[in-house]
């Protein structure tokens, strides 16, 4: 590539460093260990290293282990499919659905991977508006969960239908039948909400990308990879003026997608809330909704990053503070969760309602108490470890943890939604649902298909953002007055 | 000739030493600066006085439009277009149309924030940008940080622009030549627009094509089809293939009971008119009349309608003393079994019809020798 | 050119003068429908973007005068069951048969029938019907089958040997005559008539005491006091049709102080009967006899109601009150409170005795019936036919010993199934292996018809000509709806052939498929000629037939019958018999002085089942879905225990057990019964048939049945034992308490009168968006749980009318049953007797109905005259709907249910209701189709909707007349006035659906006495 002559650069710019970088590097060493800030970029990382290596992970071989865990995910993600297939062509009558429990494990998934879906904005965006520097490096892969637990989400109204080959009926458009949709219903708010969110992510995840793929185009070696880079990267050149229009986008989106994400579950929750089920009816389900759906996604990030940190050895860009942070958030959030049980359980009991009361009894105590109590104890009473500083840190704690809190979100929806309908308010009527393989095939299928994609995203895509990361990297270890002209030594 | 110059580059290696050069240059004398880095450096906006951006401006209007149009948009559906009763409540329930305002407004937000970034104020993608082809494009998108002078009004002197670069100890100096693309001028714009506009036709009589020649698939196509048996469809359950069955013979249905008289008198003996003279059965008498007997009794009766030339048949004259005298038994007799070459009319009209018709008949008889106190 | 000179070359100028239409009406008018005509094609070509749906029409190349397509036609006919002619009213579409209902001209029915009747036309299109006879187990043609008869019954006439007809009960006066005419022809035929599910025991009981099987006709509708022993005449019982709408007439009060009948129920399982008993006691049936002789000497002594003259008193003297309580465990202010109402009722008081209490039980209610002069006022004979003969169970193994023996030429067997419903089938295969030729007269083929040589398919009871006896002063006419489907002949007919055959002069052109129907009609008009057409009649013997067909019923002029007077010494006799005599009786007193120990035999009570009756409904699937009206099984039977017994013997639902009897044995599911006297076991007749549609599901117990004396429906002795493995119950409710909730509330007399007010006002809140006003209409209903016995009646005709799938034990058990309509039942107090609360639930067509605001796609949507509409068309199955409805009355095809129906069946279909495919919910409509129908008649007859013109299927069918609807935006029609009701209660009104089904509150009659407590 371009041979650059070396520049002759004066010896005063090289000794000089700019007050505000000293002092800032200088204070925090001078300061006592425990004021100090640990810094969330570890070792000796520097702009150029920071390519080279999100650029080694999408180019090197990939390991066996790689290759042998994507043939199993993908082979779940099969049997998934050919589950759907088959109910699809059969009858819902394949899964446990009946009356009363019309609704069933499609909703659970539902419900649970638009939860996961939360971590990317929640992470990327509301951290930004708090000016949250530790988000940066987590935020690409936080937000590749995000699309991908969608792509999940989004397979399962459309299957879940008694008439899957039509759910484009749920989308208003001119059509033969002179017929619009009922935009009372809350499922319309629900599809055009998840809509507009996956779009929405897809786009942010999207734009933070560009100039990574502009930092790539002209570094991979495989060529078609660098052209494929290069049209990704709209031709862009880094302008000081772009970088100005680019920032304040970024901003804007972010203030847009806030907004979004705090409603997206809201509405989710009024398919339960707005109807008359005892147990579904309930004032507070929005915000309940939303806590829920940020703890189990930064669970599912917390899992992530602590499965590939090291071998993908990013400890450098993710330092443990990074998780210390994130399981500082989870277990906040379990608090929340906790407060969220309590209030529900109160308002049934204030409500002096039979039925209310009844379901609520019902979810710990009734004929299938383990739903409700394994829910507890995993949302609210096993993050409680994450008090003790040593375990925040400690990989398997952390694994234990978001694991069950992941499994304990799943079964809060199951309670919420199949405890809430078996018994509601004519005993005549009262049933059980009787979960079939298909069900389950459907269920880890989905994690498949959301497990086949992120590995997928980890080797070939750039894992962190370069661009905001490089940032950090100036402010922590500012680069070195080693000469410009360094660069031949890569090229070579 | 000499190509123009873009402009001419030099490198720093980090953004302090970028933020410093710039005063320099512009003591220098150089007004027209651009700066290129690898992540969004705070504080260039001012160094290279730049605007402020107005996105926001636009996303504010667009965002607002989205809430605005899906507001009208639900109140058309829901009130205009296809009002649907749900729940007894009235149709216009706005409460309701609030969440998908909100949708809409974000997602008009959002993507104006985006698209507009991209293609309006960056007008992005551009592949042609001379920087791209610089020698430190690379360098910029990873660990550098370029200062470039432009040409500004009064051109660009490069020797100078270069000497100031080196002596506020930019590195990699680099002239970047222009690039010259010829404009897309108003021709393309319309030949584009033809050529799209021809495909849409192509495509569209295409499509139709497809659909009438092969057959489509129908999801729908359980409930188009019944499995139930309706009028008038055919079975292959039965030999005959017909859907409709004859009733068994001798079978009496509730509300049918059939004429057992033999012939015409018996009929005339055993069979009494039950309705009422009164305006409606006339009238019923006069429509039945004019749809199933005019047609060959004539509008009078008269037996002499229009058909009896055309065919040779010979109605009868319902204004004849036979009919007159006859009774109304003996007609409805007649009408229902038929008589001579009229057809049986039993499966055609119904009972009370072919009375009402007897009525009118008699209503006819009168108008034609009415006697003079009637007209008086 | 202009429309003066076309006009004129169009019309004789002279038309127009006298009767001028509206002058240019006719070419403008003309033009007009040019026009719209090109504008319409123009449409449907453009329109037509899809290949259209290939479509033929069928018309009728020569248009009955009686049939309009795409209107219904209803015919009158009768539909015979055991003993019992039901008069019927049959829908039919283009002369097919889709629906159907009871006679509204007949006395007895006045417009209702047996849900079983209804469910008859799934027997007429029953895929399984033979479709041509089976000679040795391969098809052949009538010839050869004719010949291989006639040919074995001349040889048996030449030889004198003898012929067994095994027939149902002959209820048909024409029938007999054919039977008769045969005899005459073949002196050896023996002809056996027999019910499997009748046990007779009333009959031995009526021909000790009169001599003679005449059958009583109860009016119910006269009996203030009712006490019914063992005896379920609101379910199991013949003719429950005519008792429920007679019982039901006095328990709909419309204020306190009206006067509501009260009905004791005595009895060991729990009932329908029971269920809506106002006091209900639960006693080992052998008490019974006891209990009821007790009874009459109480009557006597107590309130001195005099014995028959002639009676000696010291007969009863061992049966006085205090000894027969204690002896059975009765709670004794509630015998003497019965015995003080029927002394105070007098005449105008009922006892039952059901068909498993032995003779003596029966001679006991006979005795007190007509003490209190209830004979001939509730009791009523003075029109009743005799009985036809009937072949006990005994004589039925007697019969089998007698053929065993030989020297049978031949057995015929007319719509009967032996080898199914013997007790002792094996020895009777045995026996029929050794006569030379077997025939079977049958719809399909059963166990019997697979062992025959000759099997001979008949005309389903729809394809039919007959007339049946309802009584000496009424006749009942069947008319076929449809002409035979297959190649089969009427019974009768077959008969005929054969009396010709043997060379016996038979009126009427007979035998010869071609000839078809037409011959029995023939000979059924030629005796109605010469016996039933009474002499100087007006009207010719053709008026007098077709009106009499039109109608289908005939009534005679003739003189009422003696009333019966009983024998004084077969009632001591009887007495005597029961006091220690009879073997059964004396061990149950000394069994139940120390009342039975557990573990030892329980006292089993069979009954033919309310859907299955002796077993022929086997393969119906409507029936076999249909939830048994208390236990709410459905497909198969049960063993129902006590709830302490289950304790007990650690049995729990579905546990398999073997109930054995002497050498007989049988294995099904015990159902753990609140409700059920300690000490007995019940389980129902009629199940466990070989079928396509039953096959393998629940358990044959005609083995059970006692074949060696009186009572054969009851054991006093029957030993339970634990067998391995469980069967699951299939059950369409499993939940049956109420949780305190007030959705099913039941009201004493006395809570009546407290609170006693109209139902509450719906509650409107303030709101962002006010409710629509409603438009011409405003549909309404208003059921009366007090008359409701949820006996499934209305099920069966809402599936009928509705094109409602069967979906099938599987789907069932997975609480995937489709019916509309479906009747709760809710426990309250104690599990040894609890009080049963029925509550009929169907799609309430809320007012603020909670589907319709979340259905994504706008499928279920509210009509401007109030109805709650599903769009099956519309609906893409979000379920959505269904999840939000308190009262969880939406059904979803899970499957598709409906489009693999088979070739007949879809005959049945009902072409004004849309057949729901896979993926689709659905739900109650009242009817929609029917009230569209009723509206657009008004219309076109130019005249307002008179109140009850329009009635859903399920209120058409009820014999309760629990279901009321109507119009209630008229405030005079009946249902407005019942929706005023003062116990008119709306089912989860706080949640403010507005519901528009009015209930009324379940009213008891308890006695004023400390009885009181223990029941209510």
């Amino acid at each position: 590539m371009s041979k650059t002559t070396e520049p002759p650069l004066s010896p005063a710019h090289t000794r000089k460093r700019s007050p505000r970088d000293g002092r800032s590097v200088s204070s925090s060493e001078d300061l006592p260990e425990a004021l100090r800030v640990e810094p969330l970029v570890a070792g000796d990382a520097t702009l150029g290293k920071l390519d080279d290596d999100i650029r080694y992970l999408s180019e090197a071989k990939p390991p066996r282990s790689w290759y042998v865990s994507l043939v199993v995910t993908s082979l779940m993600a099969l049997m998934g499919f050919t589950a759907i297939g088959y109910m699809v062509s059969t009858g819902i009558g394949t899964m446990g659905n009946d009356i009363p429990v019309v609704w069933g494990f499609l909703i659970i998934n539902f419900v649970f991977w638009v939860g996961i879906g939360h971590a990317g904005t929640l992470i990327s965006v509301i951290l930004l508006l708090f000016r949250q520097k530790w988000r940066n490096a987590i935020s690409r892969t936080a937000e590749a969960v995000t699309v991908f637990a969608f792509v999940c989400a989004m397979m399962f109204p459309a299957v879940h239908i008694g008439r899957p080959w039509m759910p484009h009926w749920l989308f208003p458009y001119p059509n033969e039948r002179h017929l619009w949709i009922n935009f009372r219903s809350p499922l319309i708010w629900d599809v055009l909400a998840v809509f507009t969110y996956f779009s929405v992510s897809v786009m942010f995840w999207y734009l933070g990308l560009i100039p990574d793929f502009a930092t790539m185009r002209s570094r991979v070696k495989n060529k078609v990879k660098g052209a494929v880079f290069r049209i990704l990267s709209l031709g862009w050149v880094g302008n000081a003026r772009q970088w100005i229009h680019y920032e304040k986008a970024y901003l804007l989106l972010a203030g847009l997608t806030t907004t979004l994400a705090l409603s997206v579950h809201s509405i989710v929750s009024t398919d339960f809330a707005s109807s008359m089920v005892p147990g579904w009816h309930m004032t507070i389900f929005p915000p309940y909704f939303v806590v829920g759906a940020a703890f189990s996604g930064f669970a599912g990030v917390v899992l992530v990053f602590a499965f590939i940190r090291t071998p993908l050895n990013l400890k450098s860009y993710i330092t443990e503070r990074h998780m210390d942070l994130l399981n500082k958030t989870v277990l906040f959030l379990s608090c929340l969760m906790a407060y969220a049980y309590l209030m529900e359980g109160f308002t049934a009991w204030f409500s002096a309602n039979t039925f209310v009361r009844y379901i609520f009894a019902n979810y710990v105590f009734g004929d299938q108490w383990w739903a409700g109590t394994l829910t507890i104890f995993f949302n609210c009473i096993l993050p409680q470890l994450l008090w003790v500083p040593r375990f925040r840190r400690s990989v398997p704690i952390m694994v234990l943890v978001s694991g069950g809190v992941t499994l304990g979100m799943w079964l809060e929806r199951y309670t919420i939604i199949i405890l809430s309908l078996h018994r509601d308010y004519l005993p005549s009527s009262w049933g059980v649902y009787l979960p079939t393989p298909i069900d389950f095939a459907i269920l880890f299928g989905s994690v498949g298909i959301f497990l086949t994609l992120l590995l997928l995203f980890l080797r070939k895509m750039p894992i962190i953002a370069g661009w905001e990361v490089k940032s950090d990297i100036a402010r922590y270890n500012p680069p070195p007055s080693q000469p410009v002209g360094g660069l031949e030594a890569e090229h070579a | 000739m000499p190509e123009a110059l873009f402009g001419v580059l030099a490198l720093f290696p980090s953004a302090d030493a970028l933020l410093k050069a710039i005063p320099e240059v512009k003591k220098r004398g150089f007004t027209n600066l651009e700066a290129y880095t690898p992540y969004a450096v705070h504080g260039i906006d001012e160094a290279l006085d730049i605007p402020k951006s107005k996105l926001g401006v636009l996303v504010f209007i667009l965002g607002s439009l989205g809430a605005v149009s899906m507001f009208l948009f639900e109140w058309w559906t829901s009130t205009v277009s296809y009002p649907l009763l749900t729940a007894g409540k009235a149709y216009n329930g706005w409460p309701a149309w609030v969440p998908p305002m909100l949708e809409a407004t974000i997602f008009a937000g959002t993507f104006t924030a985006a698209l507009g970034m991209l293609f309006v104020f960056n007008r992005l993608p551009f592949f042609g940008h001379p920087v791209l082809r610089s020698k430190a494009i690379d360098e910029i998108t990873r660990d550098r940080f370029a200062l470039m002078i432009r040409p500004d009004d009064g051109g660009l002197d490069a020797a100078a622009a270069i000497a100031a670069l080196e002596a506020v100890g930019g590195g990699a100096i680099e002239s970047v030549p222009e690039r010259h693309f010829k404009k897309t001028g108003l021709a393309w714009w319309a030949k584009t627009v033809v050529q799209i506009g021809v495909a849409c036709v192509v495509a569209g009589f295409g499509t139709a094509w497809l659909i009438r020649t092969f057959p489509t698939v129908r999801p729908m196509v359980e409930m188009e089809n019944q499995p139930r048996l309706d009028a008038q469809e055919p079975d292959t359950f039965f030999a005959s293939g017909r859907g409709m069955q004859l009733p068994p013979v001798g079978t009496v249905p509730r509300a049918f009971m059939p004429i057992l008289a033999k012939n015409a008198d018996q009929g005339g003996k055993d069979l009494v008119n039950p309705l009422p003279v009164t305006a409606p059965v006339l009238e019923r008498g006069r429509q039945q009349f004019d749809i199933h007997c005019a047609v060959c009794h004539d509008r009078l009766g008269t037996g002499k309608a229009w058909l009896d030339s055309t065919y040779q048949a010979q109605p009868a004259n319902l204004q004849s003393t036979t009919i007159r005298q006859a009774t109304d038994g003996f007609l409805y007799w007649v009408i229902s079994k038929g008589f001579a070459t009229m057809p049986a009319y039993a499966a055609d009209i119904s009972p009370h019809d072919r009375w009402a018709i007897i009525r009118y008949v008699r209503a006819l008889q009168r108008s034609q020798d009415a006697p003079a106190r009637d007209v008086k | 050119m202009d429309r003066h000179s076309d006009r004129r070359n169009e019309f004789p100028p002279d038309a127009f003068e006298p009767v001028e239409p509206p002058s240019e009406a006719e070419p403008v008018s003309r033009r007009r429908f040019l026009t719209l005509a090109a504008a319409s094609a123009a449409l449907a070509a453009t329109s037509a973007c899809e290949s259209p749906p290939a479509d033929t029409i069928v018309p009728y190349t020569k248009k009955p005068t009686d049939v309009i397509p795409g209107v219904a036609d209803y015919y009158a006919s009768t539909y015979q069951e055991g003993q019992i002619p039901y008069g019927v009213l049959v829908k039919a579409r283009e002369g097919r048969p889709i629906h159907i209902d009871g006679n509204d001209e007949h006395p007895f029915f006045n417009g209702k029938t047996s849900l079983r009747a209804q469910a008859e036309i799934i027997g007429l299109y029953n895929p399984d019907r033979l479709r041509q006879p089976v000679v040795e187990g391969r098809l052949a043609t009538w010839k050869e089958a004719e010949a291989r008869v006639t040919d074995a019954l001349s040889k048996a006439a030449k030889g004198n040997e003898s012929v067994l007809l095994l027939t149902p009960a002959v209820v048909s006066p024409t029938s007999r005559t054919v039977i008769a005419k045969l005899q005459k022809a073949l002196p050896g035929l023996k002809h056996v008539a027999w019910e499997p599910a009748l046990s007779l025991t009333d009959r031995a009981a009526s021909r000790a005491l009169y001599g003679h099987d005449r059958a009583p006709r109860y009016h119910l509708e006269k009996a203030k006091v009712v006490a019914a022993l063992e005896a379920d005449f609101l379910g199991t019982m013949e003719n429950a049709v005519e008792a429920i709408a007679g019982f039901t007439r006095n328990r709909k009060p419309a204020k306190p102080s009206d006067a509501m009948s009260r009905l004791y129920c005595f009895e060991s399982r729990m009932s329908v009967t029971g269920s809506k008993a106002d006091v209900r006691v639960p006693m080992k049936p052998s008490g019974a006899t006891h209990l009821a002789f007790a009874v009459a000497r109480a009557l006597h002594e107590e309130h001195g109601v005099p014995y028959p003259e002639g009676f000696a008193a010291e007969a009863l003297d061992r049966f006085t009150l205090g000894g027969v309580s204690h002896r059975y465990g009765l709670d004794r202010a509630t015998v003497a409170s019965l015995v003080r109402d029927l002394a105070e009722a007098r005449g105008d008081s009922l006892v039952l005795t059901g068909p498993s209490l032995p003779p003596e039980a029966h001679v006991a209610a006979t005795l007190i019936n007509t003490m209190l002069g209830a004979e001939g006022r509730t009791v009523e004979t003075s029109f009743s036919a005799d009985a036809p003969p009937l072949a006990t169970p005994s004589e039925m193994a007697a019969l089998t010993r007698e053929v065993a023996s030989g020297g049978y030429a031949a057995a015929i067997f007319w719509q009967t199934n032996p080898l199914y419903a013997l007790p002792d089938a094996k020895a009777f295969r045995e026996a029929l292996a050794r006569v030379p030729l077997s025939v079977s007269l049958v719809l399909s083929e059963n166990e019997t018809a697979r062992a025959c040589k000759v099997v001979l398919p008949v005309n389903h009871w729809l394809e039919s000509w007959n007339d049946y006896e309802a009584s000496t002063d009424l006749l009942s006419l069947q008319q076929p709806l449809i002409r035979p489907l297959y190649d089969t002949r009427q019974a009768e007919e077959i008969l005929l052939a054969w009396a010709g055959a043997l060379g016996a002069p038979v009126d009427g052109r007979v035998g010869g498929a071609a000839a078809g129907e037409a011959d029995y009609r023939t000979y059924l008009m030629a005796r109605w000629q010469r016996e039933v057409y009474p002499a100087g009649t007006l009207a010719t013997f053709e008026q007098f037939w077709t009106s009499a067909v039109h109608d289908g019923v005939l009534h005679r002029e003739v003189k009422r019958r003696r009333s019966r007077r009983l024998d004084v010494h077969a009632v001591a006799e009887a007495a005597g018999k029961a006091g220690g005599k009879h073997e059964a009786v004396a061990r149950a007193a000394e069994k139940s002085a120390y009342g039975g120990a557990p573990g030892a035999g329980v006292e089993l009570l069979l009954e033919p089942d309310l859907r299955m009756w002796d077993g022929r409904y086997a393969n119906i699937g409507w029936l076999q879905e249909l939830p048994e009206p208390i236990t709410k099984v459905s497909w198969g039977n049960y063993l129902s225990i006590a709830v302490d017994d289950a304790h007990e013997r650690r049995l729990s639902d579905g546990d398999l057990v073997s109930v054995t009897v002497g050498t007989r044995s049988v294995t099904l599911p015990v159902l753990v019964q609140p409700g059920q006297a300690t000490g007995t076991a019940f389980a129902a007749l009629g199940h466990g048939r070989e079928g396509s549609v039953s096959g393998g599901r629940g358990t044959n117990v005609f083995p059970l049945v006692a074949d060696d004396g009186m009572p054969p429906f009851l054991h006093l002795e029957a030993s339970l034992s634990r067998a391995s493995g469980n069967q699951p119950l299939v059950r369409s409710q499993t939940e049956f308490s109420t949780h305190g909730r007030d959705i099913a509330p039941v009201w004493s007399l006395a809570d009546y009168a407290k609170n006693a007010k109209p139902p509450k006002p719906d509650r409107s809140l303030p709101t962002l968006n006010p409710n629509v006003k409603w438009g011409d209409h405003k549909w309404g209903m208003a059921i009366d749980l007090s008359a409701c016995l949820g006996c499934g009646g209305c099920q069966i005709a809402c599936q009928s009318e509705n094109n409602i799938p069967v979906v099938g034990p599987e789907q069932v058990a997975r609480g995937r049953i489709m019916h509309w309509i479906r009747s709760d039942v809710y426990y309250a107090g104690p599990t040894d007797n609890p009080q049963v609360a029925h509550a009929l639930m169907l799609c309430q067509q809320c007012d603020d109905a909670p589907c319709e605001p979340v259905c994504p796609v706008g499928a279920t949507v509210h009509s401007k005259d109030g109805l709650n509409e599903q769009v099956y068309n519309r609906c893409v199955g979000v379920r959505y709907c269904s999840a939000n409805c308190p009262y969880i009355v939406r059904r979803f095809n899970f499957f598709d249910y409906t489009s693999t129906i088979t070739d007949p069946l879809d005959l049945a279909f009902n072409p004004e209701v849309t057949v729901r495919p896979r993926g689709v919910m659905e739900k109650c409509t009242f009817c929609v189709q029917r009230i569209r129908n009723g509206v657009q008649v008004a219309k076109d007859e130019d005249r307002p909707l008179r109140d009850g013109e329009i009635r859903p299927a399920c209120a058409v069918a009820c014999p309760a007349e629990a279901i009321v609807f109507g119009d209630l935006k008229d405030p005079n029609s009946r249902v407005s006035q019942l929706s005023r009701s003062n116990r008119g209660y709306k089912v989860l009104q706080d949640l403010g659906t507005r519901p528009a089904v009015t209930y009324m509150t379940e009213l008891k009659n308890p006695p004023e006495t400390p009885g009181k407590k223990r029941h209510v």
